[in-house]
């Protein structure tokens, strides 16, 4: 059996340590956006905010710069990629949900006209998890894990392929305003309208889109009705650990879940910072809970 | 002129006279208001209802007074608005009930009659409030009824009903807490009185002079009514018929065909709904023997032959719906021409202010129905508006605790959707509940609860200025000052209306547990007094998150939802 590696992308929300514990690399991103007074910048969606500090950067989107993100590029597909099956590595990429990314579908050409050609004897596999940031991640842990325990890479890309809708997402966001900027999620005009204190309730569909799958009035409401879902839909606690991706959220607003999911009997809750990808788009306030539970069958029409 | 009986012609211009005198009087009914404030409406409401009844029956001119009595009172039923005017229907609906198949009454037939009206309006409301315009017209009635006998007139009748009903107003402000703490009487009760005045002066041999107002529309009007211009190019040679025809008719129930008096309006309801004709947009309203009925359906002949098993048909008006007509068809049938799109669920909400009636729509309302505190909608309006939608369910924010009646009667009446009238009491409570509109359940029962949880979660809050110097709840309020209202109650009141809001916000109960608050400012609020005003909450209630739309209402300041 070939060594292989597993990598993700910026969407992921791995941190360093994670990456490093569980052996997973990533495939960088890149964001951009003009300052007022008419200064481009551009930096990589780097998750361990080497150029910018976490704060700084959903600061800039709660100021109402927009931003914009690059997916994966053919040139960061080539360096992360060739550095591994040059060294005789197989490659399973788990990038970002297809529905909100190209980026797996730009991999799936790139083997197909290239890589499987240069390296004919390699295993070069791209795989739509369908769900983003800590989903991704958690599905990139449990890949390493697989893998850890002897799993094949084939094996591994089944299991994904099988169990990817039990993934699920629940999430809140502070305000609609970075999202109507970008435009990102799935939903009518009239769903969110002019409205004061309504918080949409994010889920991941058994596609990959993220969808509004309901509204809440006010911050505390529906930081609680995240919590009600996820005890709704999960499976098993016991065996997993409950993550959270959060971009920046008042620290009692984080506070309220975390104590509030610890009364699920999950194996742990933690928190990661939520990457620049998806940040853009939702903004400062977004909180993910992602666990694994019922398969999801909902699909956004 | 002395009475000994009441016919037909005499009690058309009895009623009149009544109208009339309310109408010389209604802007003192308005003013009969418990809070300081210039929006006072019942004497219009009042007025404008029966206005409506003696419209209908302007052109009737017979002895008979079962001809008279039945359009008066579903000419008054349409035209019924604002809660008192609802009643006052309801109360001239039991009068008339009992004067139906009569050509004279004596006394004793008039008691008979009226007692009915008590009835039928005591049954309309769903909890009955003493010291109000029923107390008025029962005791009134009751007590006339034990003075006259046998032999006494009509005029007797009269007079003792309405010596009666002035003592009884007078009363009212003990009955109710809230008319002695303000110094008033009851305002529906004193709009009845002036009619009741109006009507004694014509027993007396005085006839009022007033003109009376046609704005509230004639129900006859519309089938009756004008010849049509039509543009005939609209429908050509190849058309399809997609539309069908608007059909209309008075029908006159035959004794030789049905049992007149126990005769369900259902039952024709059902032959219009059913599989042979298919019928939709419908309206059918009965009154004794007469029938109306508004309908929708490919196959007018069909209607004709199935309503001729039922009686004989008065008017007849058929129209393919396809043709544009000019002015004279009335804007509510070219809207309806114009229509329309099927939905499983429509909207229809009462609104003030043209910043609030954009907003509205900008939510996803389909018919938004102008009125408020000061122009309440009748029954009839709430039926244009569904009549200008084709939907399964429409759902009915009346906004307003003065026009959930109305809003219900139509509910009641109209049969071409299932209606369902949210208790929304505030455009405010209305505003918040359409902020979480979402129809994709596509469960009636889940949406309801919904809304009616929006609703139960907002408290609504008011600013406006004085009118007068009072007391009310113990606050006391100097003529001009800004003063605030909470969920109906008067709390506070201040000169300055920044300090009049942000004093009335504190008396909101468990106020630091309340997330999001939505300030709808009034065409007066200039940017800088909203400024000042959101500066202040941020400082003084920073745990909100709030915003400001520009409502542009009138009378009120502001208006509030706080959640």
């Amino acid at each position: 059996m070939s060594k292989f590696v597993i990598i993700g992308d910026s969407t992921c929300d791995l941190t360093k340590e994670l990456r490093e514990e569980h052996n997973i690399e990533y495939c960088k991103m890149k964001v951009s956006w003009r300052t007022k007074d008419g200064v481009d910048h551009e930096m990589d969606a780097d998750l361990d905010w080497p150029e910018m500090s976490h704060k700084d950067f959903f600061d800039l989107l709660a100021g109402g710069t927009r931003v914009f993100t690059t997916q994966v590029t053919e040139q960061e597909f080539d360096r992360v990629f060739t550095e591994h099956l040059e060294k005789g590595e197989d490659v399973l990429y788990i990038g970002c949900s297809g529905k909100l990314s190209a980026s797996v579908s730009l991999a799936q050409r790139l083997i197909n006209e290239k890589f499987s050609k240069k390296y004919p004897e390699r295993k070069i596999y791209a795989v739509d998890p369908y769900i983003a940031c800590m989903g991704q991640g958690r599905i990139l842990l449990d890949a390493a894990d697989l893998r850890d325990q002897g799993k094949t890479i084939d094996e591994i890309k089944e299991y994904i392929e099988t169990y990817r809708n039990c993934y699920h997402q629940v999430a809140t966001l502070e305000s609609l305003d970075t999202l109507a900027r970008a435009g990102r999620v799935k939903a009518s005009k009239a769903f969110f309208g002019n409205l004061f204190g309504v918080k949409p309730i994010l889920i991941s569909d058994a596609v990959g889109n993220n969808v509004a799958s309901e509204k809440q009035k006010g911050r505390r409401n529906a930081l609680l009705r995240v919590v009600e879902l996820v005890k709704a839909e999960v499976v098993k606690p016991e065996e997993q650990i409950c993550w959270i991706s959060d971009a920046e959220s008042r620290p009692e607003d984080l506070e309220l879940v975390v104590s509030n999911l610890k009364a699920i009997p999950f194996k742990d809750v933690r928190v990661v910072p939520m990457g620049p990808i998806i940040g853009a788009s939702t903004g400062k306030g977004t909180l993910c809970v992602y666990f694994k539970g019922n398969e999801v069958t909902y699909v956004e029409q | 002129m002395i009475l000994k009986t009441l016919n037909g012609e005499q009690f058309k211009a009895l009623v009149t006279n009544g109208a009339k005198n309310l109408r010389l009087n209604f802007e003192e009914v308005d003013s009969l208001n418990v809070f300081p404030v210039p929006d006072g409406d019942t004497g219009t409401n009042m007025c404008r209802t029966i206005e409506n009844g003696v419209n209908t029956i302007a052109s009737i001119n017979s002895t008979k007074i079962g001809d008279i009595s039945k359009p008066l009172s579903s000419g008054m039923l349409l035209g019924a608005r604002g809660n008192s005017g609802v009643i006052l229907s309801q109360i001239f609906r039991g009068i008339c009930k009992g004067l139906s198949n009569k050509t004279e009454l004596n006394v004793m037939d008039l008691v008979n009659a009226y007692k009915l009206g008590v009835k039928q309006a005591y049954g309309a409301v769903v909890t009955p409030v003493e010291g109000t315009i029923l107390t008025v017209f029962r005791e009134a009635t009751e007590y006339a009824a034990k003075k006259v006998t046998k032999d006494s007139t009509i005029n007797d009748f009269y007079r003792f009903h309405l010596e009666e009903a002035v003592r009884s107003l007078n009363h009212t402000i003990d009955l109710l807490p809230v008319l002695k703490e303000a110094g008033v009487i009851d305002s529906g009760g004193a709009g009845y009185v002036y009619i009741v005045k109006g009507m004694v002066k014509y027993l007396d041999g005085e006839e009022i002079v007033a003109e009376l107002s046609s704005e509230g529309s004639n129900p006859n009007h519309e089938i009756s009514g004008q010849p049509l211009e039509i543009d005939f190019d609209a429908f050509g040679p190849d058309d399809i018929l997609k539309f069908g025809y608007c059909t209309e008719f008075i029908l006159r129930l035959q004794n030789s065909k049905v049992d007149i008096e126990n005769f369900d309006i259902q039952t024709i309801i059902d032959v219009l709904n059913g599989d042979d004709i298919k019928g939709d947009s419908i309206v059918a309203l009965n009154d004794g023997s007469i029938v109306k009925v508004h309908v929708h359906t490919k196959d007018p002949g069909l209607v004709l032959d199935h309503m001729r098993k039922f009686g004989e048909f008065l008017t007849i008006k058929i129209e393919n719906m396809a043709l544009q007509h000019n002015e004279t068809m009335g804007e509510e049938e070219r809207e309806e021409n114009r229509k329309i799109e099927h939905k499983k669920y429509a909207v229809v909400a009462v609104a003030q202010g043209e910043g609030v009636k954009e907003q509205f729509e900008a939510f996803g309302v389909d018919v938004v129905i102008g009125g408020g505190q000061t122009m309440n909608p009748s029954t009839e309006d709430f039926i244009k508006a569904f009549k200008k939608l084709d939907a399964d369910n429409i759902i009915v924010f009346p906004n307003n605790k003065n026009i959930v009646m109305a809003a219900k009667q139509a509910a009641k009446l109209y049969k071409g959707a299932h209606i369902e009238v949210i208790l929304s009491t505030s455009i405010p409570q209305c505003y918040s509940a359409l902020t979480m509109l979402d129809f994709s359940s596509d469960d009636l029962t889940l949406i309801l609860g919904n809304f009616n949880e929006a609703i139960r979660n907002v408290t609504s809050g008011e600013i406006t200025r004085a009118i007068r110097n009072t007391r009310v709840n113990g606050v006391i309020i100097r003529k001009g000052d800004y003063i605030g209202i909470l969920d109906g109650k008067l709390l506070t009141a201040n000169r300055n209306k920044t300090v009049c809001f942000t004093n009335l916000l504190r008396k909101v109960k468990k106020i630091k547990e309340k997330q999001v608050l939505t300030i709808i400012c009034g065409e007066d609020v200039t940017e800088a007094d909203k400024e000042k005003l959101l500066k202040s909450i941020s400082t003084k209630f920073p745990y909100l998150e709030f915003g400001a739309i520009d409502g542009g209402q009138k009378v009120y300041d502001y208006l509030f939802a706080i959640e």
